[in-house]
């Protein structure tokens, strides 16, 4: 006698013995129906006709991460420095390193910084870009196109416009790596990180210090450029390591509704006053701490600045990060997984998904904790069960 | 718990067999294309996938990349290892190797004790992890300060197999003195008083590394743990190392090194992600026509755990190879290289590790992962 495993190809599928994350509360013992990619009943009373059941074993049912910010997708096509793999390849992986993440819409952030600098040029950017939508049809997750445009690299500008006018592009960001700006705001800190990743001597460093600043004249004016036509197309607008309010109210006055790593707590106060949406990394939750000088990750949650957390560089730390707040700060689960569902969803102005509510996406994670690490055991993208630990 | 899984294009050690299908027992394969089912199992159809046995990874650093995901960023090491094992089952991976380099103290997360902490925690947390993660400890010859730390987990059966490395200047991968000196200088941004210094401090002479190295070879067969020889230059290279009892090398620089392993009948170990690549990224030998002159038994995933199975598809379409030949680099051979004589074919008896595998526009991708019989990881 032999029974068979289910396909996962029924369209109503019956979630039982969940833990799951509402909006508001957490719900023992819970149940969600999905049908047609959506969710069409919490905890119905009966089901009506045929619907394929999972039981979750009492694991926590959330809502798919969304990763307004990650760049992970650069590890994948140089694992190691300059041993570059070919890039159907490093799409594919990052999809699938999203979906064992929890991350059912993936933002990818791809910096547009020069010609000459390998991975992050724009031609290579663009083809990214285009394979990723390419290959939406075959991903398990939603992965979207974040254009990074480096206002002191005005050449990858018609790369991004083009993007925008394919519709590829889906959200935008204002960034300055010049010194004295942002992360660099203090030039001690522009030498060091000249010195230690490159090995440049002195004389040559305040040389290029004196080229970029010099670069960086008409930066401002390009900013304003990419701004004006990314809102003329709809898409959202962020800045990027905004080192005070002064800065934040500049970039808000431009059009930008999300501050992105705000530098300090005055940038992310502002930010916050003014209705914007501010973004922390999720490394610098788990690590406790914050990679450049800015205020840590952590504080700016707990007073109520930062809403939303993103991936940076390593998308296997937006579920533990999550977890780890509700922890540290003593939140109900539900309200730690705010900032990484329900409010990057509307930072991106996406409705249709980032909540366990009655007609949204059905993009849902179950998890697990192994020795207080949670893990993902399954994730369903638009309804689909896309990938399943046992 | 029995599985019966149907319609497999299954990979044998000899042949690939369409509509082929396997029990599964206990955890182990209990059948091939059995005539009738007796008692219940339960069916999982392929539908015309290819099932093969789960891949075999002797040497892989990428728990390192999982530890600190960018340089001096660290993650808590559970975590590292948690997420890492979901990873390796991605990549279709059922046994895998940890290389964990004790290089000296204050070496960063390459240091003694981090990598002793980080095999123990590997050990303590197997019932947690989807696929059976082992230790490899990376011993170098020139810094003697790691072989206590390497004996104690040798002792207690943590590790399960041990390299000779010489990563002194002017030897193996480092045998351009000025490579080494840019690789210096690019990974600790030395001044060039300080790479005189450093170079100096790390240029043991041979004879004192050889001694090092032989102390542990004598522990390693005592312990009867699989010892494997790094980045051997050339044949003199090979031959002392086979001498010692030593049967597997990996990254043979050469070809004059590969071609003395093979008539020596020492195992012979490349990277994937050379192969995908289509060469070395440090300017070695190509992995590819190593095993174009049958010159390389086993691949390895080296740093890029997701680059093994796109390998050896790699390996069956460049060279025309069937499949169950190409297959048996990154399953049979790397598991008798390593002694585990329980896994790496489909044959009745055998561990059930297995994957289902998928192309999607051309890339290979795991459908299904199956660790000692148990359905560990599906992709839908």
């Amino acid at each position: 006698m032999v029974s068979t495993l289910a396909r996962p190809t029924a369209t109503r599928t019956y979630l039982t013995n969940a833990t799951v994350v509402l909006p508001d509360r957490t719900l023992h013992d819970g149940a969600v129906l999905v049908e047609e990619g959506l969710i069409t009943a919490i905890c119905p009373d009966a089901i009506h006709g045929h619907a394929q059941e999972v039981d979750l074993e009492s694991d926590i049912l959330m809502p798919g991460i969304i990763d307004l910010h990650g760049d992970a997708i650069e590890r994948e096509m140089e694992p190691r420095e300059r041993a570059r793999l070919p890039l159907p390849h490093a799409v594919l992986q990052g999809d699938r390193k999203c979906a064992l993440a929890g991350i059912t819409t993936m933002f990818h952030a791809l910096a547009f910084v020069g010609e000459k600098t390998g991975k992050r040029s724009y031609t290579r950017m663009t083809e990214v870009a285009r394979l990723i939508r390419a290959r939406a049809e075959t991903s398990v997750v939603d992965n979207r196109i974040h254009c990074r445009f480096e206002m002191t690299s005005p050449a990858g500008m018609p790369y991004i416009k083009d993007l925008i006018d394919e519709g590829l592009c889906e959200m935008m960001s204002l960034n300055n790596h010049s010194p004295g700006q942002g992360q660099y705001r203090d030039l001690s800190i522009y030498r060091q990180y000249m010195k230690g990743n490159y090995n440049i001597p002195d004389a040559e460093i305040d040389r290029i210090i004196a080229e970029r600043i010099k670069d960086a004249e008409g930066a401002e004016g390009y900013a304003e450029e990419m701004a004006d036509y990314t809102l003329r197309a709809g898409i959202p607008l962020a800045s990027h390591d905004d080192d005070d309010g002064d800065k934040v109210r500049l970039r808000h006055s431009q059009g930008s509704s999300i501050s992105e790593f705000p530098l300090t707590l005055d940038a992310a106060q502002t930010a916050t006053t003014l209705g914007m949406h501010a973004i922390v990394g999720s490394p610098n939750v788990m690590r406790g701490g914050s990679t450049g000088t800015g205020a840590s990750a952590l504080d700016l949650v707990a007073q109520g600045v930062a809403n939303c957390l993103c991936s940076d560089y390593a998308p296997s730390t937006m579920l533990p990060a999550t977890f780890q707040i509700a922890h540290a700060l003593d939140w109900p689960l539900h309200r730690a997984a705010l900032l990484t569902t329900t409010n990057p969803a509307a930072a991106a102005r996406l409705q249709d998904r980032g909540a366990i509510t009655v007609g949204m996406q059905a993009d849902l994670i179950a998890v697990r904790e192994y020795d207080g690490v949670p893990a993902v055991r399954c994730l369903w993208s638009r309804g689909r069960h896309g990938l399943r630990f046992y | 718990m029995r599985s019966y899984l149907t319609h497999a294009t299954l990979v044998l050690p000899d042949q690939t067999l369409r509509d082929g299908a396997l029990l599964l027992e206990e955890g182990r394969i209990a059948a091939i294309c059995p005539e009738t089912i007796q008692g219940h199992a339960q069916e999982i159809s392929l539908e015309g996938d290819v099932l093969m046995p789960g891949l075999i990874d002797l040497h892989s650093d990428a728990i390192e990349r999982e530890m600190e995901p960018r340089n001096n960023v660290r993650l808590p090491n559970l975590h590292a290892v948690l997420q890492g094992d979901r990873k390796w089952a991605l990549a279709g991976i059922t046994t895998m190797l940890h290389a964990l380099t004790f290089a000296g103290e204050d070496r960063g997360r390459r240091s003694n004790s981090v990598m002793e902490e980080l095999a123990r925690l590997i050990h303590a947390h197997a019932d947690d992890c989807l696929i059976e993660n082992l230790i490899h400890c990376r011993f170098e010859m020139i810094a003697p300060d790691g072989l206590p730390y390497i004996k104690k987990l040798i002792d207690e059966h943590i590790c399960r197999m041990v390299s000779l490395n010489n990563h002194s200047p002017g030897q193996g991968y480092f045998r351009d003195i000025e490579r080494y000196r840019r690789y210096l200088k690019n990974t600790f941004h030395a001044s060039e008083e300080e790479l005189d210094r450093l170079i100096a401090e790390q240029t043991v002479p041979d004879e004192v590394a050889e001694r090092n190295g032989q102390e542990l070879v004598d522990y390693a067969q005592q312990a009867d743990v699989p010892i494997a020889s790094h980045d051997d230059e050339d044949r003199a290279k090979i031959e002392r190392r086979h001498a010692q009892g030593i049967r597997l090398t990996e990254f043979p620089i050469s070809l004059e090194a590969a071609r003395t392993a093979h008539e020596l009948g020492v195992h012979t170990i490349v990277g994937a992600p050379n192969l995908i690549r289509g060469g070395s990224h440090a300017g070695g030998v190509s992995a590819l026509d190593l095993i174009a002159e049958g010159l390389a038994s086993c691949i390895c995933s080296d740093y890029a755990p997701s680059t093994l199975l796109p390998a050896t598809l790699l390996v069956v379409e460049k060279l025309d190879m069937p499949l169950h030949d190409a297959v048996r680099l990154t399953t049979a051979n790397p598991a008798q290289a390593a002694r585990l004589y329980d896994r790496g074919e489909i044959r009745v008896g055998q561990r059930a590790d297995l994957i289902s595998i998928r192309k999607y526009s051309d890339m290979p991708m795991v459908h299904h992962l199956w660790s000692r019989g148990r359905l560990s990881l599906r992709f839908c």
